[in-house]
């Protein structure tokens, strides 16, 4: 009786469906495929850019938040001042 | 120069730092944001043609019926071809539709103010509105909606900066031809800012063009978040033929309507709610103070709502937004004429839920459709924006003009149009709640 239990487990687990069955009823393979297979321009493979090192993007990061954060705050700035009149009369 | 801006040549090295994009994506947006500052060169193009205001505001009413019809249109091809040359393309007609408008009023054509930067500006509106949303959503796909709030804000505060600096650009032509400021600037001062103006946003643009990656196959965060293998992989004209589709469309044409509703009518309706009440004064100065504390609510909307949504969920923070709008617009209908400061906190909340909207729809057609034609389903959802800008004036010109001219009113005149945008609130809300994940295995696996 003991030695039969592992044999039908392994039965249980033969009785799973083929693998193909498997992939109609799971969301994410077929749909992946179908997106490879639709977009062949989604071979995102790294092609020749500019230096990716960590440490050297953190000036270039700087500078491009600084680029577009200073004319916003400069914006907010002349706003806040232009509401400030609702509360000052 | 084709090759170099091809999607091939922009996918980004693997450990490239994602933080790069959102400035990339925050200077076209910022650029095009300049289009909700237009009204500063009304009064100066209407002295200078001799026209009447109407066709003043036909040029603006263009370029957003264009950037509509552009998104919806080009979303395919911006997806197709990727961000930077999508962008690139974007810069060149937004800098051209400001030198043709420049032309136009340099010959006194009004033509070709139209053409230029209603038309040609437009279609840039539109291509550049939608190109960064699909790389940022790819990049960020633990954040989506921060991603998007972060860029779709900068066209919020586009305006904040194109309109003191359009101003100041004047009175500068100004006073270096006349030695001193009128009121109106001449036709010959708005001729020349229009000319820094186009060049100052082409060369922003193509920073935010050369500066945007897209990612790779193999990048960390991307491999790393449960969503990042795509949950579908709808493309636009898959997407268009699902309810969700529809039901999405009339949302955000709802939550739109109500918003556009209160910004088109701001500086007379605080003037108008206040008018003969006991120690209030609403001057046209202060009621200009009360848009400046708009535009910063819905620009701050954008960016916290659509933040929000990826912890809250896409769907509830759009019940959010249209439950609390009902009940915001129903209050500043009842007791919004007690006093300003409640009046104006209302009507920031309700900015704040508009620009939100605006912002968490990208992430919610990611969260739908998967990140396949994020773009280009976006692109097409945008009409309702043009629907709604029709709309929403529509309603409440209508209401009011029953009672006077908008600027010599009371607020009872505004309390009816306010419970129509209750109900407009109320269907929107049904219209999310009917929003259900789309059934991919019956769509596209057979």
């Amino acid at each position: 009786m003991n030695s039969e239990a592992p044999v039908e487990s392994r039965l249980r687990q033969s009785r799973r469906p083929p693998v193909e069955s498997q992939l109609r009823q799971s969301r994410r393979p077929p749909v992946a495929l179908i997106v490879i297979a639709r977009n062949p321009h989604r071979t995102e493979t790294p092609a020749r850019t500019t230096s990716t090192h960590p440490r050297g993007q953190i000036p270039q990061l700087i500078v491009a938040w600084l680029l577009v954060g200073i004319p916003l705050a400069y914006g907010i700035y002349e706003t806040l001042l232009r509401a400030a009149k609702l509360f000052t009369g | 120069m084709s090759g170099f801006l091809d999607r091939e040549r922009s996918i980004a090295q693997s450990g490239y730092n994602r933080w790069r994009i959102p400035p990339a994506a925050l200077a076209i947006h910022l650029s095009i944001g300049q289009v909700y500052a237009f009204s500063v060169f009304k009064r100066p193009l209407e002295a200078h043609f001799g026209t009447s205001p109407t066709p003043i505001a036909c040029i603006f009413s263009l370029a957003i019926v264009i950037l509509g019809l552009s998104a919806a249109f080009g979303g395919t091809w911006v997806e197709r071809q990727g961000p930077r040359k999508a962008m690139f393309v974007a810069a060149c007609l937004w800098g051209a539709g400001f030198m043709i408008g420049a032309l136009g009023i340099a010959t006194r054509e009004l033509w070709l103010l139209y053409l230029g930067y209603g038309f040609i500006g437009g279609m840039g509106l539109g291509i550049a509105y939608i190109s960064p949303v699909p790389t940022l959503i790819k990049w960020f796909p633990d954040r989506p909606g921060l991603a998007t709030g972060m860029a779709i804000m900068g066209f919020g505060g586009g305006a904040l900066i194109a309109s003191p600096v359009s101003i100041k650009l004047m009175q500068f032509f100004q006073q270096q031809q006349d030695g001193a400021v009128s009121a109106v600037s001449p036709g010959d001062a708005v001729m020349k800012t229009f000319l820094v103006l186009g060049a100052a946003y082409f060369a922003a643009m193509m920073f935010g063009a050369f500066t945007v990656r897209v990612p790779p196959s193999t990048q960390p965060s991307l491999a790393a978040h449960p969503d990042a293998a795509a949950p579908a992989a709808f493309s636009a004209a898959r997407a268009i033929r699902t309810p969700q589709f529809w039901m999405l469309w009339v949302t955000l044409f709802c939550n739109v309507t109500a918003g556009i509703g209160i910004l088109e009518q701001a500086a007379p309706m605080i003037q108008d709610f206040f008018r003969g009440a006991p120690r209030v004064n609403v001057s046209a100065v202060v009621a200009g103070g009360f848009v400046g504390v708009l535009s910063i609510c819905n620009m701050a909307g954008r960016f916290v709502w659509s933040g929000a949504s990826d912890v809250l969920g896409r769907k509830r923070v759009y019940s959010m937004y249209l439950g609390l709008g009902i009940v915001l617009y129903a209050l500043l209908a009842l007791v919004g004429a007690h006093s300003t400061v409640i009046f104006v906190i209302l009507a920031g909340a309700i900015l704040s839920l508009y620009g939100g909207g605006f912002a968490t729809i990208p992430a919610y057609i990611r969260d739908l459709y998967g990140p396949f034609q994020v773009g280009a389903i976006h692109g097409r959802l945008l009409t309702a924006w043009s629907a709604a800008g029709v709309a929403g004036p529509l309603i409440v010109n209508a209401i009011l003009q029953r009672h006077g001219k908008p600027g010599a009113l009371t607020a009872e005149a505004y309390r009816p149009a306010f419970l129509v945008m209750v109900g407009v609130l109320a269907v929107g809300f049904a219209a999310n709640w009917l929003v259900h994940p789309v059934r991919i295995e019956r769509e596209v696996v057979k």
